[in-house]
């Protein structure tokens, strides 16, 4: 009998250990705050001369968005593909997810066309309701950390050895003429960028318009394109210049802005707070 | 490097490379542990030495005659708790994890006085507003000052855009924003320069926020850390709100207190501690850290 309990207390022991809370899972940060008495309720803080550092208790985040249910299973595998390309931190190449920390604040070059900069504003006003994802324009670049500007270089991300059959092919594609930079601390956070057009290699403002578009919504995420995809989403490598955002991008955008995350979030980590979704 | 050695306190020597060519005075009755004598001197211990053994806890100490001590300035010991030496080693000393690895690092810092030369391409506001936090953080800290300089010649910390003249050869390949620094055996730093692409820090105030940052990793070749919130200049993860919160100040003010070694490796400053917060627990007396001019 003394056995049997001595045993049940084990399982009993690793079964508790193996439910992760999503702090332990994502580590959360240490604030500074004046000596108050919730810090009495730890053991984790720091007494310096005037202050008191200590983690805060927060509650949990509500996970459901990660949940991949019948109706969501699509989304939560093209969300993990686009992200993670579905690898895990065993992978030889693991990619991680990044996402925007700040508000964004677009600043336009004067020289680029007054209607494809207008068109481009009401494209995305579209998501103007997606928490912790904020997007505004100025006209001072002093206010603005994402920069849309021309300039002379000649950019063709492919190189000279690309897959396209034709000339044309190349010229109308997302990668030409156009690119992105962005600023990224070190917890894949993106905190400004750069998006680099030339107009002299760019056929009409339609296409400058879909550009700037798709490149846009990649830098909203480190997305990439797919021919996979319908012609009326963004990332499609076929994209029709639809006027709407597709429900498909939307739903993506929501899941990648549910949690501005603490630390570094890679798909083995993701797949935890899956597994930590399933047992709330 | 260090001896272990009693005088009317308990005072630990952190470095007498320097003491050679400088100004002696002598000290009576200078004691030193056992080990530390043998190694340092190479000789038999005599009956008179015997005799005058004393013995402090669990270590015999031996006097040792006609001890010369350099020039220097002794500093009690800087008490600081566990939690705060725990994130002051990841930042100063650059931890990994890896003990092994991690025993072997060096804390540096600067021991001049640093003189920033600003290149002719950085704007007045962003020149006026980084000496503004540079003084701010000297005003903070004790034994670090910082001032501006309008001759290179006269500079040992420049600051610079991509496209200027390059300054620093060894950032000439950087894709990045950096810094580099350069520091002597003692690990004392005596250089350093930083390296803004202002392509894609294209505004005032995305370089001001990079050179602040990089500014602060010059200081003491910090690891920025992913414990604290991002306000913090030692956080790995960026704020709009970046301040030097009352936790970076006090970090900086304990990397540049000499209440405790400097530029030792993480494996001798943690036997420091332990031996300053042993003899503060069973004889409540204060080390004392004595550094040679």
């Amino acid at each position: 009998m003394k056995n049997i309990l001595f045993y049940f207390f084990i399982i009993l022991t690793f079964s508790v250990k193996a439910q992760d809370s999503y702090f332990e899972i994502v580590k959360p940060r240490i604030e500074v705050i004046q000596k108050e008495k919730n810090v009495l309720n730890t053991d984790n803080y720091i007494a310096l001369t005037n202050d008191t550092l200590y983690i805060p208790i927060k509650s949990e985040p509500n996970l459901d968005f990660v949940k991949s249910s019948y109706d969501r299973r699509k989304l939560v595998y093209n969300y993990e593909a686009q992200v993670f390309r579905l690898t895990t931190e065993k992978s030889k190449t693991t990619y991680r997810l990044k996402q925007w920390s700040v508000p964004i604040i677009v600043y336009f070059d004067k020289k680029i066309p007054k209607e494809v900069k207008n068109d481009f504003i009401i494209f995305f006003s579209q998501i103007n309701d997606i928490r912790n994802l904020n997007i505004s324009f100025t006209s001072k670049i002093n206010d603005a950390n994402y920069y849309i500007k021309s300039t002379n270089e000649t950019i063709n991300s492919y190189g000279d050895d690309n897959e396209f059959e034709t000339k044309e092919e190349l010229l109308n594609s997302t990668h030409f003429a156009g690119t992105y930079l962005i600023i990224t601390d070190e917890t894949d956070k993106f905190i400004g960028g750069v998006m680099k057009l030339n107009l002299d290699d760019m056929q009409n403002q339609e296409k400058l318009l879909r550009q700037i578009k798709q490149l846009f919504f990649m830098s909203l995420g480190n997305f990439y394109l797919s021919s996979h995809y319908p012609e009326d989403s963004i990332l499609s490598k076929n994209y029709n210049n639809s006027n709407d955002l597709s429900k498909n991008d939307l739903d993506i955008l929501k899941m990648h802005y549910s949690i501005i995350y603490d630390q570094k979030i890679n798909g083995t980590i993701f797949n935890r707070l899956q597994k930590l979704q399933k047992r709330q | 490097m260090n001896r272990f050695l009693t005088i009317i306190s308990i005072v630990f020597i952190c470095n007498n490379v320097t003491a050679q060519h400088k100004k002696q005075d002598t000290l009576k009755r200078v004691y030193m542990s056992l080990d530390s004598y043998k190694n340092q001197y190479k000789k038999p211990l005599t009956k008179n030495d015997s005799l005058n053994f004393m013995i402090r806890g669990n270590d015999t100490l031996v006097l040792v005659e006609n001890y010369v001590r350099p020039n220097g300035i002794s500093v009690p010991y800087e008490y600081k708790d566990s939690t705060f030496l725990k994130y002051y080693q990841k930042i100063a000393f650059r931890t990994k994890g890896i003990d092994s690895i991690d025993k072997k690092q060096t804390m540096r810092y600067w021991k001049d006085d640093i003189k920033i030369y600003f290149s002719e391409s950085v704007s007045k506001k962003t020149r006026k507003n980084l000496m503004s936090f540079a003084t701010k953080i000297a005003n903070e800290v004790d034994s670090l000052n910082i001032s501006e300089v309008k001759q290179i010649e006269s500079s040992n910390c420049i600051i610079y855009y991509f496209g200027d003249y390059e300054y620093e050869p060894r950032l000439r390949n950087n894709k990045k924003s950096d810094y580099y620094i350069s520091w002597n055996g003692n690990n004392q730093i005596y250089r350093s320069s930083i390296k803004i692409d202002t392509e894609l820090y294209f505004n005032e105030k995305l370089i001001e926020q990079k050179l602040k940052e990089l500014f602060i990793g010059t200081l003491g070749h910090f690891s920025r850390i992913n414990n604290f919130g991002c306000e913090s200049y030692f956080a790995d993860c960026y704020s709009e709100n970046k301040q030097l919160t009352p936790l970076d100040i006090e970090l900086l003010q304990y990397h540049y207190s000499y209440g405790i070694c400097k530029g030792t490796t993480l494996e001798k400053f943690e036997k420091q501690h332990q031996q300053a917060k042993e003899l503060l627990k069973t004889h409540n007396r204060k080390m004392s850290f004595y550094h040679p001019l």
